[in-house]
């Protein structure tokens, strides 16, 4: 009789433990990808090298220079915006307040705002609007940089998902997407900025990147 | 009697203001409407710009002067948006619902006019670009 409850235990917590793993959620990896063969231990290996987003440089609202560099072994959220936009920044820089409120002293998240109005927002235009938001130290960045450059990153890397998702081209970069981006500099995903449930499920996406990595390392 | 005025009199003018809010936030929606719509083809025209201006750089057309000419209107169009962008004020509380009104009316029709002028400059790039890439 002991044995036989020792079995039935062992085959519950057996089908508990498939449950779990086969519960597991992976983010997929947008935009293009290529195979390339490489030798390991003498064999040859297929293995997969995907999209990533550029090297760049830009001033945040400190007058930082910032580039991929700063990025290294950190996930991100990237988003476009325009400090004097009178429609919908306001709710996405709300929306991502949570973001950053639920990630602040993660240590490997950051937040990424880029201007697409460069001209007006200089360094002191968005130090002035990261204090009017309640931001400090360094996990959110506002960023200044060329609006050519910003257009060309946001069309032709951040937003491949939605560009890919879409059938009439172009006009997505102030349509309030967040991008997020894992510490390979991969596209995992893009919400809706606007939409709190969306933000929720960004939030809870970035949680899964940081347990996927965590069990990798 | 003169309680029923006064309390007849009170919710005429309060039924006044909120009816003038009303119209105040639907003008202030028509705008926010066109300047979403606007600020989509500005990404276009930023585009447009940037092909105009490497075609101009690299100088291997006989003539150069329509994408000089649209590359200058891309950017007239691009400056007009940026001040109105600049100057439109979207709080008007401070000021009496009539002079609210009569604010958001010409703004309505300042990003209106730049609607058009942008538009108008995309497409004609767009139209020159198809023409030299087909080329």
């Amino acid at each position: 009789m002991k044995k036989l409850i020792g079995a039935i235990l062992i085959i519950l917590l057996w089908n508990a433990c498939k449950f779990n793993s086969g519960d597991k959620k992976t983010l997929p990896i947008y935009g293009e990808r290529r195979p390339v063969s490489k030798i390991v231990n003498g064999q040859t290996v297929v293995d997969t090298v995907y999209q990533t987003i550029p090297p760049f440089k830009y001033i945040n609202q400190y007058g930082d220079s910032i580039s991929e560099k700063n990025l290294a072994g950190k996930i991100y959220v990237a988003d476009f915006f325009f400090t004097s936009c009178p429609s919908i920044c306001p709710v996405m820089q709300r929306n991502m307040l949570t973001v950053y409120n639920t990630f602040k002293d993660a240590g490997d998240v950051k937040i990424l705002s880029y201007t697409i109005d460069p001209k007006y927002d200089s360094v002191k235009v968005l130090k002035k609007y990261a204090d009017k938001l309640g931001i400090n130290g360094n996990m959110w960045w506002l960023l200044q940089g060329k609006k050519d450059a910003t257009y060309e990153l946001a069309s032709n890397s951040y937003l491949v998902s939605v560009r890919a998702d879409n059938t009439v081209p172009g006009g997505y970069v102030h349509q309030g997407y967040f991008v997020l981006v894992d510490k390979q500099k991969r596209v995992r995903g893009a919400y809706d900025g606007t939409n709190p449930q969306q933000v929720a499920t960004l939030i809870e996406d970035i949680k899964t990147l940081k347990a996927d990595t965590a069990a990798n390392n | 009697m003169k309680k029923i005025s006064i309390a007849l009199l009170t919710a005429f003018v309060l039924s006044g203001c909120g009816e003038k809010k009303a119209e105040q936030k639907a003008i202030l929606g028509d705008v926010l409407k066109v300047h979403e719509k606007v600020m989509s083809d500005d990404e276009q025209l930023t585009k447009n710009k940037m092909q105009l201006d490497t075609l101009i750089k690299e100088n291997k057309l006989p003539k150069l002067d329509s994408a000089k000419l649209l590359s200058s209107k891309l950017a007239a169009a691009d400056s007009v948006m940026d001040k109105w962008m600049h100057d439109f004020e979207p709080d008007q509380t401070k000021k009496s619902a009539a002079d609210a009104i009569t604010y958001m009316t010409e703004q309505r029709k300042q990003i209106m006019a730049i609607d058009s002028q942008l538009s108008a400059a995309v497409k004609e790039s767009n139209l020159y670009l198809l023409k030299v890439k087909s080329k």
